[in-house]
């Protein structure tokens, strides 16, 4: 696992939104808790790069903030798809919760898979380290090769280490 | 009634699905009015073996030189043979036609055809691309020499076999029949369609897991890369109507009721005239049919095509006809040792390709090589950075498999071979002659053999990092490790290559 660490991962989420109603919707991103974009969302997409981490997990969080729950009901955004360097995560998207900020004549509630912030309030996705390789894991891609056709890294390392050896004559 | 031919598979050849030739040659000597059986003994004996263990002894004894076998799998591999000679003394058919796919069947051929030569009294014949043990366009015909001038076999036949065949059971001579004068087919619309009715029922090891045939639509290729001999064994590229190959995909779901194929051409898309008419007479038959789209699968090799020879709507169509599972020679991802290569296409063109792949669901798989003799530190520094770059294609599945080889080989026939002076080759060991993997670039020198290895080890191992699946590196890893040996002892020569 020498270089996944290193290279960058570009995300990219697809959203929708209300329509101007004298301030669009005010988002923000946050990759393991730093932020990574902030942002007026009046667009349809929003792309940032994050360093991915080797072990763990890793939190991606999308915030709905600064709307007035008196006075700009209608506001909201809606996450609409999520791109990992052009992957489309597909269902995975749905694997997340939302914990919106209520008004206070309303009760505190948590709420999976609703991609829609009509509340102040966020979206969580939680990914296992390597990110990319969970992603693979998550869709169901195939890894397996076929009998007979493997490659183990026992054998490799053994190779390796046995050239590791040699030297050109 | 005395069988007039009875052909058979022999180890180590893949067991994913049945063996095209054997079947196509049943089918064709057939249609001459001969009678035909087909015995893979190949998978009866890879099949039975279920210790895992054993199973890689077993191929490692067949197609590794010097390898190890163990007293118990020499029994495994001796009663085997018994049972296969007696099968074929009590059938007893008036030919007996080995199939020697490529030279990992020489060892079981050889071994096969001393023991019969003692017990049958038919006429023994041998065919194949493993002939050859440098290449299938070398002229340099040894093995088959080698047993025939044993009178260890009665034929060998070179070139493709359906005519060489058909010749033997008539009147035993005609082209390539003991001679290197193979005349190639021009119309391969002419064939008979393959007969797997003897192998149907096997239990082949379907990456898939529903039954698969091979199909095969074209001969020869229609590129001339440097580092392969193709084209020098099928001087012509020719290729069958896509009608004709789709309407013998339509004619075995029909009678086995076989819904994915295989092709095992070189390319499948060398015609593209042909390739589209096939992708259009199988959505047709599709709708003709009430059947949806992609009910069936195929797949085969591909060449990367540009976006003017192959439209966004090219690819629509042939995944609507089911097309998957594609192997491409793509051998570097730096796009100076690919023109080196004579490769014929940049790396916009390979963009263009994997993104037309992935929004149609279509899935591949790459064919490497590393450490061409132009190859130096930055060029497999750029491979590594685009593997890197498509790391997302692995991930999504579009890319399901990296199969890296052994390092460059070189064949006899191929550019490289042939044009050694000019590219400043020459044996690394005291060999005379040029072949395999033991070679060494003048232009080149820091490439040497145990560099070309590194960086195959290096690439594996990013590779599998990044989430590809690399397929048959443990095999080619140990087979690369037993040459280097014998390379370094003076003892890798091409004509006992294997256990001499």
């Amino acid at each position: 696992m020498s270089v996944l660490n290193k290279i960058p991962i570009t995300l990219k989420i697809y959203y929708t939104h209300s329509e101007h109603s004298g301030q669009w919707p005010l988002c923000r991103i946050l990759w393991d808790n730093k932020q990574v974009a902030n942002f007026e969302a009046n667009g349809q997409e929003i792309e940032f790069t994050v360093l991915p981490k080797l072990e763990g997990t890793s939190t991606l969080i999308v915030e709905h903030y600064g709307k007035n729950a008196y006075t700009e009901h209608d506001k909201y955004i809606e996450v609409v798809g999520m791109r990992v360097n052009n992957i489309d995560v597909k269902n995975m998207l749905w694997d997340s919760t939302q914990y919106p900020i209520t008004a206070p004549w309303d009760e505190p509630f948590q709420e999976d898979g609703n991609l829609y912030l009509g509340h102040n309030g966020h979206i969580i996705w939680k990914f296992n380290n390597p990110l990319l390789l969970d992603i693979q894991k998550r869709l169901g891609v195939r890894t397996g090769t076929q009998e007979g056709q493997e490659s183990t890294k026992k054998v490799l390392n053994e190779i390796k280490e046995y050239f590791a050896n040699e030297k050109d004559r | 009634m005395q069988t007039d031919l009875l052909l058979i598979n022999v180890p180590r050849i893949s067991l994913v699905y049945p063996p095209a030739g054997t079947s196509l040659l049943k089918g064709v000597v057939e249609q001459q009015g001969f009678t035909c059986k087909v015995k893979d003994a190949n998978y009866e004996l890879l099949n039975s073996i279920n210790d895992d263990d054993d199973f890689e002894t077993i191929t490692n004894y067949f197609t590794i030189p010097n390898a190890e076998i163990t007293t118990h799998c020499q029994k495994i591999i001796d009663q085997w043979y018994t049972d296969l000679v007696n099968y074929i003394v009590e059938l007893n058919p008036k030919h007996v036609g080995i199939s020697v796919f490529t030279f990992e069947c020489q060892v079981a051929t050889r071994e096969l055809c001393t023991i019969l030569r003692k017990v049958y009294k038919g006429k023994i014949i041998i065919g194949g691309a493993g002939l050859s043990t440098t290449g299938i366009a070398t002229q340099v015909n040894d093995f088959g020499n080698h047993l025939l001038d044993n009178k260890q076999v009665d034929y060998y036949v070179r070139g493709e076999g359906e005519h060489a065949l058909t010749d033997i059971l008539k009147e035993n001579t005609g082209d390539g029949i003991n001679n290197d004068n193979y005349v190639q087919i021009t119309d391969l619309n002419e064939l008979a369609y393959p007969n797997y009715d003897d192998v149907i029922n096997y239990n082949y090891r379907y990456t898939i897991e529903k039954i698969q045939l091979p199909i095969t639509s074209s001969r020869g290729c229609v590129r001339r890369c440097s580092f392969c001999d193709i084209h020098a064994f099928w001087k012509k590229y020719t290729y069958r109507s896509g009608e004709n190959v789709a309407y013998e995909m339509v004619a075995h779901y029909e009678k086995y009721g076989v819904r994915d194929f295989f092709f095992t051409d070189s390319l499948i898309n060398g015609n593209l005239k042909s390739f589209r008419q096939l992708c259009q007479t199988l959505v047709e038959y599709y709708k003709e049919n009430n059947l949806p789209d992609r009910f069936f699968s195929w797949g085969g090799q591909w060449i990367v095509r540009t976006e003017k020879q192959l439209s966004p709507q090219d690819y629509i169509n042939a995944a609507k006809s089911g097309m998957n599972g594609l192997a491409m020679g793509v051998e570097s991802l730096s796009e100076q040792i690919r023109i080196d290569m004579n490769k014929g296409f940049t790396n916009q063109d390979l963009d263009y390709t994997l993104e037309q792949f992935r929004r149609n669901s279509i899935n591949c798989y790459f064919l490497m090589i590393v450490g061409y003799p132009t190859e130096k530190e930055e060029h497999h520094l750029e491979t590594m950075q685009m593997f890197t770059k498509y790391q997302g294609y692995a991930i999504d599945g579009t890319i399901f498999g990296v199969n890296l080889g052994g390092t460059l080989s070189i064949d006899e026939g191929s550019p490289l071979h042939k044009d050694s002076l000019h590219f400043g080759l020459e044996p690394t060991s005291e060999n005379e002659e040029l072949f395999g993997f033991d070679w060494t670039s003048k232009d080149n020198p820091e490439l040497t053999l145990l560099k070309r290895i590194n960086r195959r080890i290096d690439l594996q191992e990013l590779l599998m990092d990044l989430g590809y699946t690399v397929w048959n590196g443990d095999h080619q890893l140990k087979r690369l490790k037993a040459s280097y040996e014998r390379i370094k002892q003076n003892t890798y020569h091409f004509k006992d290559i294997l256990h001499s």
